[in-house]
């Protein structure tokens, strides 16, 4: 009797209905089992919340809780640690039709969510800038670099990384001065060090060179793209800095 | 450990909860470790003057994250208990390989004094609720839990604590006490019990349980550990609800059974939890000296029957 109870009881606790109903069968208080009901989506609510504070700020507490509750009453998670659910919030927040109005706010929500993901990633420095130079320049061409695992790229058509910034330290003038036709910004998040995430503007060339490695670009092609997206782009000193940003993957070994 | 023989029934082997516990951990009070608290743990200037912390174990299952990394630092100066929330030992599915593998890790990592789990379900199919739910106790329920405690148990190569839910619900398949069924679940297993003093008052008001035969019925060694937290009333009801929110301080009539525990059982490990709108780290530590101070009062007062 003991699945069937369970897969009662569970059918309503989620069930995207402003009304708490008691599962057919139950013979329970329907306000008592309501506080199963609540406690289940306000902490699947809260669960998002944290995930994506500058997201509930830009959209206001209680537009938030909308969104978040109905997201998780659509998308609840499948395993008991958290640290992996909200991955597909961004996308959510992209077809959420009353966040229609606010188009650079799912770019936001995808800013956060690489900040989860490498945040809760192993604390891997990646490439070094000491393999870098032992590199043999005669086989550059051959070479392969990848994105650190840890590592995700943004592109935005929006300004969004300023006003993510803007958004750490709640200046509302800094805020008010962002101008969404000042075109695209292309961002990186990073596991920058053992207790830190980075999130940084990319320059085109970067932004390009990254991108081709995404595609399994060789490191010629994605110089080449790198140059063509930028034409002073120094791949020497952009490459180093790439590294201590920690967004390169280190060399498998054989 | 002594072998039970009942006429016409299968032979049940009882087994019997062996604290190893550290003498000092039992006189001491720790606090739940917060994420907006971490930092004061790291600073080697200003370290907390508390004596352990209790860290909920699924926060910390990405081996090499931040979190994960930080708790590791913290362990390294500070004793640990390991507090699970979602592992689901009620389900009647069982219990997820991963979640158990995951934690297994985690224990092997910061090697905590203690390992506690909840009396509950929080996943049914494929979907985890991220609730503590209710349980109806019977015989079959017991079959289930003890199974999945077993399985723990024997994966983590130790024995874990298991805490009493704060109820809301009455379910009227249950063909048992809350006391009775603990106890069983203690002598089929050999698992401890997580005494959560807050829950046990919460489930006396909201579900007519009495504390006193609680008390009487589960046995006082399998207790390892006590929790202490707020609630708060509800009063959207006709008879008003009482709901564990750890978003308060202790309430008095909590701070009172702690004391008529203490008397009952002797000191026992306890812990301040604080999960929502949670106040600077101060008010925890003023929480935990108010628990010390009991546990001190009551050393003091039983010195003489102590040396006996």
């Amino acid at each position: 009797m003991l699945p069937e109870f369970q897969h009662s009881f569970a059918s309503e606790l989620l069930n995207g209905m402003r009304e708490e109903r008691v599962p057919n069968g139950l013979q329970v208080d329907t306000l008592r089992f309501g506080v199963y009901v609540r406690h289940t989506r306000v902490s699947l609510r809260i669960a998002i919340e944290e995930a994506f504070p500058v997201t509930k700020r830009l959209v206001g507490a209680s537009f938030f809780a909308q969104m978040a509750g109905q997201f998780a009453t659509m998308h609840p998670p499948a395993c008991g640690w958290l640290s992996a659910y909200g991955e597909g919030f961004p996308e959510f927040v992209a077809q959420y039709p009353p966040a229609a109005s606010l188009i650079y706010l799912p770019d936001v929500a995808r800013i956060e969510w690489a900040r989860v993901r490498a945040a809760n990633a192993q604390a891997d420095p990646g490439l070094d800038l000491k393999s870098l130079a032992a590199l043999d320049p005669s086989k550059l061409e051959n070479l392969r670099l990848s994105l650190h695992e840890a590592a995700s790229l943004i592109h935005s058509a929006f300004p969004v990384f300023d006003i993510w910034q803007a958004h750490q330290h709640s200046d509302d003038e800094e805020i008010s001065q962002i101008d969404l036709a000042n075109g695209s910004q292309d961002i990186l998040v990073t596991r920058a060090g053992p207790l830190e995430v980075g999130v940084s503007l990319l320059h085109p060339g970067d932004a390009a060179f990254l991108t081709a490695l995404i595609q399994h670009a060789s490191f010629e092609s994605a110089c080449q793209a790198a140059v063509l997206a930028e034409t002073e782009y120094d791949m020497g000193t952009r490459l180093g800095d790439l590294v201590c940003r920690r967004a390169l993957a280190g060399f498998k070994r054989h | 450990m002594r072998m039970n023989f009942t006429y016409g029934k299968k032979v049940e082997e009882h087994r019997l909860y062996e604290s190893t516990r550290p003498a000092w951990l039992e006189r001491s009070v720790g606090i739940g470790l917060r994420t907006p608290h971490s930092d004061r743990f790291l600073d080697p200037q200003a370290l907390p003057a508390i004596p352990w912390v209790e860290a909920l174990a699924e926060n910390y299952f990405d081996r090499g994250g931040i979190r994960h990394q930080t708790l590791c630092r913290i362990a390294e100066r500070y004793p640990i208990s390991m507090h699970g929330v979602a592992l689901s030992l009620g389900s009647s599915e069982g219990i997820v390989p991963e979640h158990l593998e995951r934690l297994a890790l985690l224990v092997e990592d910061v090697k905590p004094h203690l390992v506690s789990e909840h009396l509950a379900w929080s996943r049914s199919g494929e979907v985890y609720y991220n609730n503590l739910l209710p349980l109806p106790l019977t015989d079959e329920t017991l079959d289930v839990v003890s199974a999945n405690i077993d399985r723990t148990q024997d994966f983590l190569g130790r024995t874990i604590l298991i805490e009493n839910p704060s109820g809301y619900l009455s379910l009227e398949q249950s063909t048992m006490s809350e006391a009775v069924f603990l106890t069983r679940l203690t002598e089929r297993t050999g698992c401890g019990l997580l005494l959560d003093v807050n829950n046990l008052f919460i489930s006396g008001a909201n579900l007519g349980i009495s504390t006193e035969e609680w008390l009487s019925i589960i046995p006082p060694d399998a207790i390892g550990e006590i929790h202490l937290a707020g609630h708060e009333v509800d009063a959207s009801f006709d008879r008003p609800l009482l709901i564990d929110t750890h978003g308060t301080p202790v309430t008095d009539e909590v701070w009172a059974l702690y004391a008529e525990v203490l008397n009952r059982i002797g000191p026992r490990p306890t812990m301040i939890e604080w999960d929502t709108d949670i106040p600077p780290l101060e008010a925890l530590l003023d929480e935990a000296a108010k628990a010390q101070r009991i546990i001190d009062h009551l050393l003091e007062s039983d010195a003489p029957s102590n040396a006996s």
